[in-house]
């Protein structure tokens, strides 16, 4: 398993903190692509953030209502590692 | 771009409708939706209804409330006022894989864009006259005064952009209706922001002068909308159903807030009721009550004991309180709920 961080994507063009509103799973949920991973809201907008390959959360680092800078690990997971 | 004429004044259909064209029924392009309600107090999707609204003077005014899935904060509706939206695929990239190094493994959400939503509404409302322009957040506004706020989500790769009209709506009950009461709320909930407003109506050049609220739909249809679609039987069973589903119960309302810390005073002929709340998804984590009414001495702490782990909703603690209306002096069930969600 290959360990990776999830970071809150640049939601807004000016920048800023964005709100991580509600976590779609919790740590030890097996999670499939287009599964949402989480809800964000910035500028007026609320969006939901799906996960782009399967994963286990391992660990979320933010809890719901807290503002975070764009690029913030908010949490870990692991993924199947690659192969040759 | 079609336009969606739902033909209901159900904020919860209305709703329902545009989520069903962003989701279960992808029309094949843009979709345009305008439609007007009764009185309604509409809250952001992660706002705290009990700092956003006063609930006993809505109850009072026959004002519905309700929560729409888009960001922003809380927005008084009624028949003098249009809601519209766009239902359109996001911009690209907005979940496309990350390539950067250490890859996110979620989509990357493309930022977020509302020109492209307004920019047509400005366009439509200054050919028929009215000097409108967009504002720093996003607004719509005539000599500096506000009369159109706008909020998306966005899911599955769809955006659903809601802009919130002011035609001829009724601005002393707009003001009264989303000024809530002062709790002592601690809380990471989204919060609205007051700014002056001003209907369309009184905007409007002198040629203009007496244009009804369905003229002016008309107007800014026929200027963003090519065709009509009609909505179908089929779809309006399925609307119908997506309604009850995410807009009509009333755990929708208390649900969705993060997590808040809540102190209350409920005042009765029996004595006070000092009620200090812990509230996270919905639940009520812990309740602590104390005070001076008169009742069994344990009272205050099988009261606590009985609300914590319960659902918060009026209903939910209704009916827990109602198994201590006998061992309460001058205070029931009833009471001591609107008290605490009023």
């Amino acid at each position: 398993m290959k360990k990776i961080e999830i970071k809150m994507p640049a939601l807004k063009s000016d920048g800023g903190p964005i709100m991580l509103c509600r976590w779609g799973a919790q740590p030890g949920d097996r999670v499939e692509t287009g599964d949402v991973l989480f809800e964000a809201e910035a500028a007026k907008t609320v969006s939901e953030i799906e996960a782009d390959a399967p994963m286990r959360l391992t660990a979320l680092l933010c809890e719901e209502g807290d503002e975070v800078e764009p690029g913030t690990v908010i949490a870990t997971a692991e993924v199947e590692a690659e192969t040759e | 771009m079609i336009y969606i004429d739902t033909r209901s004044e159900d904020i919860a259909y209305n709703l329902a409708a545009e989520l069903y064209f962003a989701t279960e029924k992808l029309p094949g392009e843009d979709a345009f939706f305008m439609w007007r309600v009764t009185p309604t107090l509409v809250i952001g999707k992660y706002q705290n209804a009990l700092e956003e609204i006063d609930a006993a003077y809505a109850r009072e005014h026959g004002i519905s409330v309700a929560r729409r899935l888009s960001g922003g904060g809380t927005v008084y509706l009624d028949r003098g006022g249009w809601q519209f939206a766009f239902v359109t695929d996001s911009a690209p990239g907005a979940s496309g894989s990350s390539d950067s190094p250490g890859s996110n493994s979620c989509s990357d959400g493309a930022a977020i864009e509302f020109s492209r939503f307004v920019t047509p509404i400005v366009a439509a409302l200054r050919q028929i006259g009215v000097n409108a322009e967009l504002t720093g957040r996003n607004d719509i506004a005539v000599g500096g005064r506000k009369i159109c706020g706008n909020a998306q989500y966005r899911i599955k790769n769809r955006t659903v952009h809601h802009g919130c009209m002011l035609f001829d709506t009724d601005i002393d009950e707009l003001v009264r209706a989303t000024t809530p009461k002062a709790y002592k709320i601690e809380s990471k909930a989204v919060a609205s922001v007051r700014e002056r407003v001003v209907n369309v109506k009184d905007v409007l050049p002198p040629e203009r002068a007496g244009m009804t609220a369905e003229q002016f739909r008309d107007e800014i249809v026929f200027r963003v909308a090519h065709r009509r679609y009609e909505i179908t039987p089929q779809d309006r069973a399925r609307i119908e159903a997506l309604a009850d589903e995410r807009f009509r119960a009333e755990r929708l309302l208390y649900t969705l807030a993060p997590k808040f810390e809540m102190e209350k005073v409920v005042r009765t002929a029996g004595g006070a009721f000092h009620i200090g709340l812990t509230v996270k998804n919905g639940k009520i984590l812990s309740c602590g009550v104390s005070g001076d009414f008169f009742g069994a001495p344990d009272a205050a702490e099988r009261i606590g004991d009985a609300l914590t782990g319960a659902d918060y909703t009026p209903s939910a603690v209704r009916e827990i309180l109602s198994r201590f209306d006998g061992l309460l002096f001058r205070a029931d069930a009833e009471e001591l709920t609107r008290g605490l969600f009023e």
